[in-house]
């Protein structure tokens, strides 16, 4: 079975837009491997002129949530650093019993990279260090920063979802088969930096030597 | 090699799978597009499925594990599609616009034109396209100009393999077909199915969050969830042909290509073609292009009442099937004659025959909708080949209460504009004004709150003013002070405000609770001292009032503390007025018969007042006097009339309105009413009663002696 690894292009954005970044990708992602019985939710982003869609599973929900609040904590202690947060989907297989075991293999057969460049903010009430007295009128320059930034930032996320349709329509046939009726059909996992580990690598390492998967950066 | 039985069976089973798909395509398609059209989907139930809602969706539901329900509207345009299944699915979502600037018979359309091409029956032939369109007359003869532009193009095309083909694959095992996936074309692989079905589940979520992602969407949402009326609609077209943009459109679109999905008998293929940038929608209400919409407005007299599309009234030009979607120009005419006189008849694709089911408050936007022809084999009456608004089945989540109303009045005629212009069912719960709702306007529900004038007894007082008395008498109570009335009002504001508004003119209440809260406003106006010194009691005899009797403990309290009730009451009177957690109903008047009889047993087990001369007598029914003037005087307050009693000794500047200006005199020969004192002169002045009430007592013990006769038989009395 192939494992697929999807690297997403990086979004600038800040710290208050990451939440809602985070949940448009997550949930876009989720929502393509749920394949499980779903009524689907739309969802319009509190931040963005998008509309996403969510599985409907309360549980998957909740657990995007955690994972976007660890990832957002994260940040806070480690400002202005490029993170990324990735999210795995896992095929349990039954190993050969050994003859005093019966060990389940979870093996990883996709992945997607979010890859987020925060960045301070540049709000003209904000702490940014950037912000110049201007003499004119620096509210209204720094409005009109954030407009184009938002704009901007919402162009790229459209550009990332849009991907991920991509992406997921061109690779289907390393998907597993569905073994269960869940929702989400697959087992899966978001990993975020580690608050202990400066090196978010390092993380990820341990899972490959966990999968027993080699790492293929696309 | 397959066995042709096998392969016969997969060849059905994957053509039935393909026609679902095609079918939950176009639902996610026009209900993502098209205001109301599906109305049966499952908006208005999202979210997940729990194990125990699973059971409850509905097979057809479960097609490619999405439950987005059912679309009426699609399966009626498949109904026909179906019998070309070869030729692809193009669905165009066209914006619809009204332009006043354009001359009638030019160019209206701002993309390609339409084409106008008459409807022909060749639609059943396989080598022929088809083209659901409308005919040219609608345009000239409209009084509004509209443009048409294509915000969208979903193309949908099954393309099967040839025989030959397909048997030249399966014998290599797998093979590709160029581009796309490679797909095992060996009929007798069982898992082949499965792969594909799975594959088509993800097509399918791609296109469902595609749809939700593409500009059009905006306008969707602004349609669907706006009461307002615009100046455009959207409507969708769909047809076998893919029609060429313009070099103009061309430039405008972007296009986006699903990965197609091969099956062993052919491939699926499923693009978009969007415009990226919509065009500038002056959003405006419409309204005064249009003929008033509360002449048609639900629940008026002038409204007409609301025809449902009739199912045997469409055009008889429908032979068949497929002949039903012809659109006949005349009825297109009519449609299109008034696309604006109806802002909120609104565009779609189909309609429905039978009674519409729901019609929430439509966007409402003129009705252009582009011929999309209804479809309907066997029910001819059905087909509307112009595109109109489908009666949703479901519940939408609008405000009913939005003056909707789709019926233009110069349509009177012909099946075709009201099928054009068919109004959205109204459900029987939705009111002309929200506003009548019982909550909000709970006055309306309260009897109590007549207008009949009330006269207010005196002397017949029970203690308790409690709406549940059934006992009339018990509404002769004085009514609590304006604050203590506040409750009241501030639960039902419509009503409190008709209360007050009753006042002056209240009249006799059916209900004892209703004269309740009569007199009581009663109070409001002319008893503040009255009020007040109820208050005022309250204040100080709290616990002594609500300790006893609800109706004359209080009163009963205060009397005994105090001799000279009508200070008391008076001083009282702004102590009420600022009391707002006395309970309406329950307060207890210090006028109440039965504190009358209270205070004499009081006086008469006071020691003090046990030496009662003629003298105690007569204070007693001084301060009996004083209590009724009180109640004069406020009644007199209420209602700025000729007092009830004109007692006025005591209360000679009881007619005095201002309120929190007078001052006490201290003496027996004048009061004010007062709406406002501080607990602390209230207080003082309780003192000075007192002192005087002792005084009073000591005179009369002096006077006692010279009666003790009298006394000792009135006690044996």
């Amino acid at each position: 079975m192939n494992h697929e690894v999807f690297t997403l292009n990086e979004l600038e954005v800040e710290n208050f837009e990451i939440q809602e970044v985070l949940r448009c990708i997550l949930h876009t992602i989720v929502f393509h491997r749920a394949l499980g019985l779903v009524r689907p939710r739309d969802i319009d982003s509190e931040l963005f002129d998008i509309t996403y869609v969510q599985c409907g599973d309360p549980d998957v929900e909740k657990k995007l949530e955690e994972k976007i609040d660890q990832f957002i904590a994260w940040v806070e202690k480690h400002p202005n650093k490029k993170s990324q947060m990735c999210i795995s989907f896992y095929e349990i297989k039954n190993k050969q019993a050994a003859w005093f075991t019966n060990k389940t293999e979870r093996l990883c057969w996709e992945q997607w990279f979010i890859n987020l460049s925060v960045v301070s903010s540049k709000s003209p009430t904000g702490k940014s260090h950037h912000l110049k007295p201007l003499a004119v009128d620096p509210s209204e320059t720094a409005v009109e920063e954030m407009s184009a930034h938002r704009a901007s930032l919402e162009k790229s996320l459209r550009e990332v979802l849009f991907k991920i349709i991509t992406l997921v329509n061109e690779k289907k046939d390393h998907i597993p088969p569905v073994q269960n009726q869940d929702v989400v059909s697959f087992p899966y996992e978001i990993t975020i930096p580690s608050s202990s580990d400066s090196s978010f690598g390092m993380d990820m390492i341990k899972r490959m030597l966990q999968t027993g998967h080699p790492t293929m950066l696309s | 090699m397959a066995s042709p039985s096998s392969s016969h069976f997969e060849s059905a089973r994957t053509e039935q799978i393909i026609s679902e798909f095609f079918l939950k395509g176009l639902h996610v398609i026009l209900e993502s597009r098209v205001p109301f059209l599906c109305s049966e989907t499952h908006r208005t139930e999202q979210g997940g499925l729990s194990s125990s809602s699973v059971s409850r969706v509905r097979k057809k539901d479960k097609w490619f594990m999405l439950a987005i329900g059912e679309c009426s509207a699609a399966s009626e345009i498949l109904n026909v599609w179906h019998k070309n299944a070869m030729d692809p699915l193009v669905i165009d979502v066209v914006l619809v616009q009204e332009d006043s600037s354009k001359a009638q018979g030019s160019d209206k359309e701002i993309g390609s034109p339409m084409k106008l091409h008459s409807f022909s029956d060749t639609f059943t032939s396989a080598q022929s396209t088809s083209y659901w369109n409308v005919g040219e007359e609608h345009f000239n003869s409209s009084s509004k100009e509209t443009s048409v532009k294509v915000l969208e193009r979903w193309v949908m095309q099954y393309e099967s393999l040839k025989s030959s083909t397909r048997d030249h694959l399966s014998s290599k095992g797998r093979g590709s077909l160029g581009f796309g996936e490679t797909v095992s074309h060996s009929s007798d692989d069982p898992t082949a199915s499965t792969r594909m079905y799975k594959r088509l589940i993800l097509l399918l979520r791609s296109l469902y969050v595609t749809s939700r992602l593409l500009p059009a969407y905006k306008l969707f949402r602004k349609l669907n969830s706006s009461n307002q009326s615009y100046n455009f609609g959207i409507s969708y077209r769909v047809s076998s042909f893919v029609e060429p943009f313009s070099r103009m459109e061309e430039r405008e679109m972007t296009n986006f290509r699903f990965t197609p999905v091969d099956t062993a008998f052919g491939r699926l293929s499923l693009s978009v073609s969007y415009c990226t940038v919509l065009p500038h929608l002056n959003i405006e209400d419409s309204t005064s292009l249009l003929p008033p919409i509360i002449v048609d407005y639900v629940g008026s007299p002038a409204a007409d009442p609301l025809k449902r599309f009739p199912c045997g009234s469409l055009p008889k030009s429908v032979d068949k099937g497929y002949q039903a979607t012809s659109f006949p120009s005349q009825g297109i005419r009519s449609s299109y004659s008034s696309p604006f006189q109806r802002p909120h008849s609104w565009s779609s694709g189909l309609s429905r025959c039978g009674p519409p089911t729901y019609s929430p408050s439509p966007p409402l936007y003129p009705n252009y909708s582009i011929p999309y022809s209804t479809l309907s084999d066997s029910h001819a009456s059905t087909s509307n080949v112009h595109g109109h608004r489908v009666p949703p089945c479901g519940h939408h989540n609008h405000d009913q209460s939005a003056p909707i109303s789709y019926r233009p009045s110069s349509q009177k005629k012909g099946t075709s504009s009201e099928e054009l212009w068919l109004t959205p069912p109204f459900s029987p719960s939705s009111s002309p004004s929200p506003t009548n709702s019982p909550s909000c306007n709970p006055l309306l529900n309260r009897p109590r709150f007549g207008s009949s004038p009330v006269s207010i007894p005196l002397g017949r007082n029970p203690g308790c003013v409690s709406p549940n008395n059934s006992d009339p008498n018990k509404l002769l109570l004085p009514p609590p002070s304006p604050k203590s009335k506040r409750p009241d009002y501030s639960n039902r504001d419509d009503s409190s405000r008709g209360h007050a508004t009753h006042v002056s003119g209240s009249q006799e209440s059916p209900s004892p609770s209703r004269g309740n809260s009569f007199r009581k406003n009663d109070a409001l106006k002319s008893g503040e001292t009255y009020i007040g010194s109820t208050s005022l009691q309250t204040n100080l005899g709290q616990k002594v009032f609500r300790d006893s009797r609800e109706d004359s403990g209080r009163f009963s309290g205060l009397i005994s503390s105090s001799s000279s009730p009508r200070f008391g009451f008076s001083r009282s009177s702004s102590r009420l007025s600022l009391q707002d957690d006395l309970d309406d109903y329950e307060f207890t008047c210090p006028f109440a018969v039965d504190d009358v009889d209270t205070i004499d047993s009081h006086t008469r087990n006071d020691p003090s007042d046990g030496k009662d001369a003629p003298d105690a007598t007569l204070m007693f029914h001084s301060t009996r006097k004083s209590q009724d003037a009180a109640v004069g005087a406020l009644v007199h307050m209420l209602r700025t009339a000729p007092p009830l009693r004109q007692d006025s000794s005591y209360f000679s500047h009881s007619s005095r309105t201002d309120s929190g200006t007078g001052t006490f005199s201290g003496t027996g020969g004048g009061s004010s009413f007062f709406t406002s004192r501080k607990t602390s002169e209230a207080l003082d002045e309780l003192q000075t009663y007192r002192e005087m009430k002792n005084l009073l007592l000591a005179q009369s013990r002096t006077q006692s002696v010279t009666l003790e006769p009298l006394e000792a038989t009135d006690e044996v009395a």
